[in-house]
């Protein structure tokens, strides 16, 4: 077991930079997800670490050496790649033994640990076969079995899920949980699903262009979005932004006029916001926190059209068509009865509102919601 | 006309085909292709077929009108012959070891440099392909001079082993340079469909870039280096036009040449020539058949992606 360290992490290729300065503290025995848009550099990240790719600049130390000159092999690391790299010309037993020969282990501690493996992720009646003669999920369970005989420091997954169908990706993410429970091996994790990343992970890393963007417990992330790239990517639907000017109502109040229809501004928010003043700031809501106001209050709600009804089964999406001709998805509950067509009226759960800057698309309220989230 | 119609007509009445049902028509296309493919098998094998019984004929009945398609008096007479009266055991020496040392080298330079091309991106990847690959496209016949040349007086190795004319290793060296181009790009085109995760999974297992190329790449990449070998083999084995001016005696010239000096000027030693020309086949063909396989393998790997 061993934690993980990035200073200033850097790789360029020829004229891109695909990992732009990174720097992050992945916990011993932690489960850290790398998760992000294709491209946006977690991949190049996780390559970086496991030494397949050298790095421009910055230093990778795992425990508390600093690895940067170490080839893969000499970095006590094992990786489960997206397609799962089994050798197809050998058999499972041989593709778990081949790591731990190449290390000279001795005959009795290889064949204990692939037997141990084998039992732990229940393919014992697999090991003669060749990895052609596997389903994919078998595949799958072979390559982590091959990372796990290593018994590395720490664990390196690179969409090891995506090429599942999607019942077999929600089952292996509940196996690679309790894997993760059981061997408490510290695992850095790349995918692109957010849904994955938020049940995996102790500590989740949102990545775009190359840097980190936002680093917590998944569901500090989630409620806590520093900007609005990590607000938009995490959720889905995702999150709606609704842009408008900051001004004062009659009660000297602050309220974003968002064309047609005006929204009060809570206030908990108004020094953060005061700044603002008449400038454009914009509104962030997630889909679950939108509600259909049916008991006739009238302030802070919000008309809207119903456009297209979908529902899903444990919710019913809306897209809605705001008076100022915005268009903003709801989720609200499956029981609705609302159809195309219908009028509205939309209320927002104050406690979940954010706030961004439209210019930089930084959070105006990421401190004041994580201070008062410490508090409680 | 009309009464081999009505016989055609009564056998598909006979064997059920004239009604008009899913299973009639079914047959009738495979017939027809059956048919089809037959006559395609038959135009190919025609001339080996008779080649061989030409071989097995006496002399004197060879050149017999009408001519006979079932030899009456089967005889080995020919094949002993000229195995007395030339040396065609030489001739077939030769062949061997020219056919399988070219295949040897371009096997194994044409893996190690389709690989290198295939996973390092260096500074003109791509011009160095394309221009080797391209070299190729040269028809062979225009470089007949410039290699007469080269072989009778090579220029860098003049002076340490004088004249490569008339040796095997002018044969080598010109199959090698004939070769080795399409044995580069098959291995290259090989390699590029084998995915690089399993070299990077092998260096993480701990092996250093050759010896993940040698324990798990390479055993992969047995039907490109059959299909590599299978053509290189059969290329050298056949070649005719370059044996036949880089070579004039016994000790370098190939089974292709010495089944043509059969060919006199005002006569043609047909027996003989059949029985030299079956020796001369014969390797070539069961190599074919016994690799095919791979061939189809071999060169359609990284087509698609799988």
């Amino acid at each position: 077991m061993a934690h993980v360290e990035l200073n200033d992490l850097v790789k360029e290729f020829d004229d891109v930079t695909a990992v732009d300065g990174i720097s992050l503290d992945i916990p011993d025995e932690s489960f850290t997800v790398f998760v992000g848009p294709s491209g946006c550099g977690k991949t190049t990240t996780l390559r970086l670490i496991a030494g397949l790719e050298r790095a421009t600049d910055g230093e990778i130390s795992i425990g508390d050496e600093v690895v940067n000159d170490r080839r893969a092999y000499e970095r006590d690391i094992a990786m489960v790649f997206q397609n799962y790299a089994l050798y197809p010309h050998k058999t499972v037993r041989e593709n778990m033994r081949f790591g731990l020969e190449q290390h000279d282990t001795p005959e009795d501690v290889i064949t204990e640990r692939v037997t141990e493996a084998a039992e732990l992720l229940q393919i014992q009646d697999l090991l003669e076969r060749k990895p052609s003669e596997l389903s994919g999920g078998q595949q799958q369970r072979v390559a982590l079995g091959r990372a796990i005989v290593r018994d590395p420091a720490v664990f390196l997954m690179d969409e090891p899920l995506s090429n599942l169908d999607a019942k077999l990706r929600v089952q292996m993410r509940a196996e690679l949980n309790k894997l993760h429970e059981e061997l408490s091996t510290t695992t850095v994790y790349v995918t692109h699903d957010q849904v994955e990343a938020m049940t995996l992970a102790d500590q989740i890393a949102v990545m775009d262009d190359g840097q980190i963007q936002q680093v917590g417990a998944p569901t500090h992330v989630y409620s806590n979005p520093r900007n609005m790239f990590v607000a938009g990517f995490l959720g889905s639907p995702s999150m709606n932004f609704i842009e408008g000017t900051l001004e004062r109502d009659s009660a000297e109040k602050l309220q974003l006029d968002i064309g047609t229809d005006t929204h009060d501004i809570p206030d908990e928010f108004a020094d953060e916001l005061e700044a603002y003043l008449d400038d454009q700031v914009v509104l962030g809501i997630r889909p679950e926190n939108i509600s259909l106001n049916q008991d006739g209050i009238a302030a802070n709600v919000h008309p809207a059209t119903v456009q297209v009804v979908e529902p899903q089964g444990e919710k019913t999406v809306l897209e809605l068509d705001l008076d100022t001709g915005q268009t903003i998805k709801a989720a609200v509950d499956p029981d609705t009865t609302v159809q195309m067509g219908d009028s509205v009226n939309l209320r927002f759960d104050r406690d979940s509102l954010q706030y961004f800057d439209p210019q930089t698309g930084e959070s105006l309220t990421y401190e004041s919601k994580s201070e008062q989230k410490l508090t409680a | 006309m009309s009464t081999k119609q009505s016989t055609l007509g009564q056998l598909i009445a006979a064997l059920g085909l004239d009604t008009e049902n899913e299973w009639s028509h079914v047959v009738r296309e495979r017939l027809v292709a059956y048919a089809l493919l037959g006559l395609y098998v038959f135009v190919i094998w025609f001339p080996i077929y008779f080649i061989f019984i030409t071989s097995i004929k006496p002399t004197s009945a060879v050149l017999d009108i009408p001519i006979s398609f079932v030899p009456t008096q089967p005889t080995v007479s020919n094949y002993v012959e000229i195995f007395q009266n030339r040396p065609f055991e030489l001739y077939t020496l030769n062949s061997l070891i020219v056919a399988s040392t070219t295949t040897i080298i371009c096997v194994t330079l044409g893996t190690v440099t389709g690989y290198s091309f295939s996973r390092y991106d260096f500074v003109g990847n791509k011009t160095l392909l394309l221009s080797i690959v391209g070299a190729r496209m040269i028809p062979p016949i225009a470089l007949i001079v410039p290699f007469f040349s080269i072989m009778s007086n090579p220029p860098l190795v003049g002076g340490l082993t004088g004249s490569l004319y008339d040796t095997r290793i002018a044969l080598i060296l010109t199959y090698t340079f004939f070769n080795l181009p399409f044995a580069v790009w098959i291995m290259k085109n090989y390699f590029d469909g084998v995915p690089e995760s399993l070299d990077e999974q092998a260096r993480i297992d701990g092996c250093s870039r050759w010896e993940g190329f040698v324990k798990i790449i390479l055993p992969m990449a047995k039907p490109g280096i059959a299909a590599t070998a299978i053509l290189a083999f059969i290329f050298s084995w056949n070649e005719f036009v370059f044996a036949l001016v880089l070579t004039s005696s016994e000790q370098a010239q190939t089974l292709p040449i010495a089944v043509s000096l059969f060919v006199a000027d005002d006569f043609v030693d047909w027996a003989h020539l059949a029985a030299g020309g079956m020796i001369a086949a014969l390797p070539g063909i069961l190599f074919g058949l016994f690799f095919q396989q791979y061939i189809v393998s071999g060169l359609t790997q990284g087509a698609v992606k799988e």
